[in-house]
């Protein structure tokens, strides 16, 4: 049976990331972060602001070759692009993404804080968990154990590694949130 | 996730380090004896030189396209590959070595870390520090780790990097991949497995796991399970111990001279010797081995090997040489042109559990006393500084090395001169 995304499991959707404001285009020159990667970013459309507008992640590089790599890893994606903040043009039609009558909500692929991140994960998460570990896994794990939830971003997707005694599972959030 | 970072063409890449004029030229290293091709730099390799070819095979097109040779030069190789993994090892907890120029990392404990970052750091650090240029390939198992190091070096050259992060790209990446190309895939398996239709990894790893395990025995199910995502290769940090110990090597020119060749059956005994202290192992057989050129059709012809059994198991040298050349004068005949000669010690024990013989007269713990001695000279002031008798300082029987770089990082007198 496949269950279709309703209103409800979209607004379940983690939404990990910071929203892109007009100021951090200095900051991120001023750290020598020139490159961003802008790509279709499907958990900012559950965030409540705005949701019919177009989400687009950034993920900041500052040399040309983290970011080819990641703009080879998301080449099918209709905004994979690589976006030069030194290039007046590059940085205008930022700015227009940014203005907040435009068609689209952009997103920064940072977190303020890890921990905090993960401390929501385990507050909302540990049914999912639970539930994904006894499906997909022969993990046997007591009530009162303990799984370490790491999160990882790997080219703007959020990962999440479970930990339990020597074993290691790497998951897309994403099947998690959907367990 | 698992990285392995591979070095570039690494045998061309240690020549071109110290001798920047051979940036954009052709290059190649040849085996032993200048026998074959095996490291072609990108250039070498757009003349299609293949691997393996015979360098007196392909004379002409070495000089018409102005190709630099070398002799290979393992001094200077190996040193070089001891810099490249201290400074990979620097990056990460834990590393495996797994061949002279390759490592596997292990990623698992850095999920906070950007790994396409980290990768392009070690890249751009171990080029700096030593001037080798490596590809890293990043992906959840050792296999498709290899497979993704593969796939960066033909498919992302200029970035020399590919991190298999999700299921798309590891699909990509097996899509991409020849059946023959996949690590622990041999020639024989490849050619099984493309008359089943399977050309491609994508496709293998589709195939189901009955017919796997039918076919490609519980091995290629570790394999699959491999291609799939899930760990199945178990992490090897200390590399195991040996189970035999092989020292043989052609001779420069073809020997017909006893004592020259048993000068080389000596210090073949000697370095077996040293590698069985090393791995703190001893012998309880040994294997003498001398043949003629096969390839020489019109010579006489001469092959023979003599397994020499010892009382107790050894590693020590004299005790190893004294039983090589008592093997070596019994198989050894006159009048032959020889080309190559080796020693194999085998059924290796380790050196506390030897079973002693009660007839045995040697003086064993004075014997270990001198060859620790010995040991401890050779390493603090130069290899081979003391010596046997027998094993002699002519070495008439060297390897042909016409076109031997100097040890640039490992003799005072060949290190490199920065001009005024």
């Amino acid at each position: 049976m496949k269950i279709k995304p309703d209103h409800k499991t979209e607004i379940l959707m983690l939404q990990p990331f910071e929203t892109f404001l007009p100021l951090y285009i200095d900051r991120l020159l001023q750290l020598n972060k020139r490159y961003l990667v802008s790509q279709t970013y499907k958990r900012g459309a559950t965030h409540p602001v705005e949701p019919q507008k177009d989400c687009i992640l950034l993920s900041d590089y500052d040399a040309a070759g983290g970011a080819n790599i990641h703009l080879n890893a998301v080449k099918h994606d209709k905004y994979a692009a690589i976006l030069d903040l030194t290039k007046p043009a590059h940085k205008k039609k930022l700015l227009e993404m940014l203005d907040p009558n435009s068609g689209y909500q952009v997103f920064w692929a940072v977190v303020k804080s890890r921990k905090d991140l993960e401390a929501r994960i385990n507050a909302g998460y540990i049914p999912h968990m639970r539930r994904y570990i006894a499906k997909n896994t022969t993990w046997r794990i007591d009530h009162d154990a303990t799984v370490f939830p790491q999160v990882q971003i790997a080219f703007g997707e959020l990962f999440i590694t479970l930990k339990w005694r020597s074993q290691t599972i790497r998951i897309k959030f994403e099947d998690i949130e959907n367990s | 996730m698992y990285a392995l970072v591979d070095c570039n063409n690494f045998y061309c890449s240690c020549e071109r380090a110290f001798n920047p004029k051979l940036e954009n030229r052709p290059v190649i290293v040849l085996s032993n004896n200048d026998g074959c091709a095996i490291s072609r730099s990108e250039e070498a390799k757009a003349l299609g030189i293949a691997m393996a070819s015979p360098a007196f095979m392909m004379e002409d097109l070495l000089k018409k396209n102005n190709v630099a040779v070398f002799s290979s030069n393992y001094t200077l190789y190996g040193d070089m590959s001891d810099r490249v993994m201290k400074t990979i090892g620097s990056f990460v907890p834990r590393m495996e070595i797994y061949s002279i120029d390759e490592a596997f990392l292990d990623l698992n404990d850095m999920e906070s870390v950007d790994l396409v970052q980290l990768a392009i750091k070690i890249r751009s650090t171990v080029k700096q520090n030593t001037g080798i240029p490596v590809s890293i390939g990043i992906a959840p198992t050792k296999t498709l780790a290899k497979m993704a190091n593969r796939y960066a070096k033909k498919k992302r050259k200029d970035a020399g990097v590919f991190w298999a992060a999700n299921d798309d790209l590891i699909k990509e990446m097996l899509e991409h991949t020849e059946v023959g190309e996949i690590w622990g895939i041999g020639h024989q398996y490849a050619l099984f497995l493309k008359r089943h239709g399977i050309h491609t990894a994508l496709q293998l790893s589709e195939t189901p796991e009955e017919w796997v395990r039918v076919n490609l025995s519980v091995v290629g199910q570790r394999l699959l399970n491999e291609l799939k995502g899930i760990s199945a290769i178990q992490w090897e940090f200390e590399a195991p111990t040996k189970k035999n110990i092989t020292t043989s090597r052609s001779f420069g020119k073809l020997l017909s001279d006893a004592h020259t060749i048993k000068e080389a059956i000596a210090n073949h005994a000697a370095t077996c010797a040293l590698k069985l202290r090393q791995q703190k192992s001893c012998c309880k057989t040994l294997q003498v081995f001398i043949h003629t050129n096969p390839h020489k059709t019109d010579e006489v012809q001469y092959s023979r090997s003599i397994n020499v059994q010892l009382e107790t198991a050894t590693n020590n040298t004299s005790e190893i040489i004294k039983h090589a050349c008592k093997g070596f004068d019994i198989i050894f005949k006159e009048g032959y042109r020889y080309m190559k000669c080796g020693i194999i010690v085998d059924q290796l024990v380790p050196e506390d559990q030897i079973q002693h013989s009660m007839f045995d007269n040697a003086d064993r713990v004075k014997n270990k006393t001198v060859i620790n001695a010995l040991d401890g000279i050779n390493k603090s002031l130069g290899k081979e500084l003391v010596r046997f008798a027998v094993q002699g300082y002519e070495k008439k029987y060297r390897l042909k090395t016409d076109y031997l770089s100097p040890s640039y990082t490992t003799n005072i007198n060949q290190i490199i001169k920065v001009k005024n």
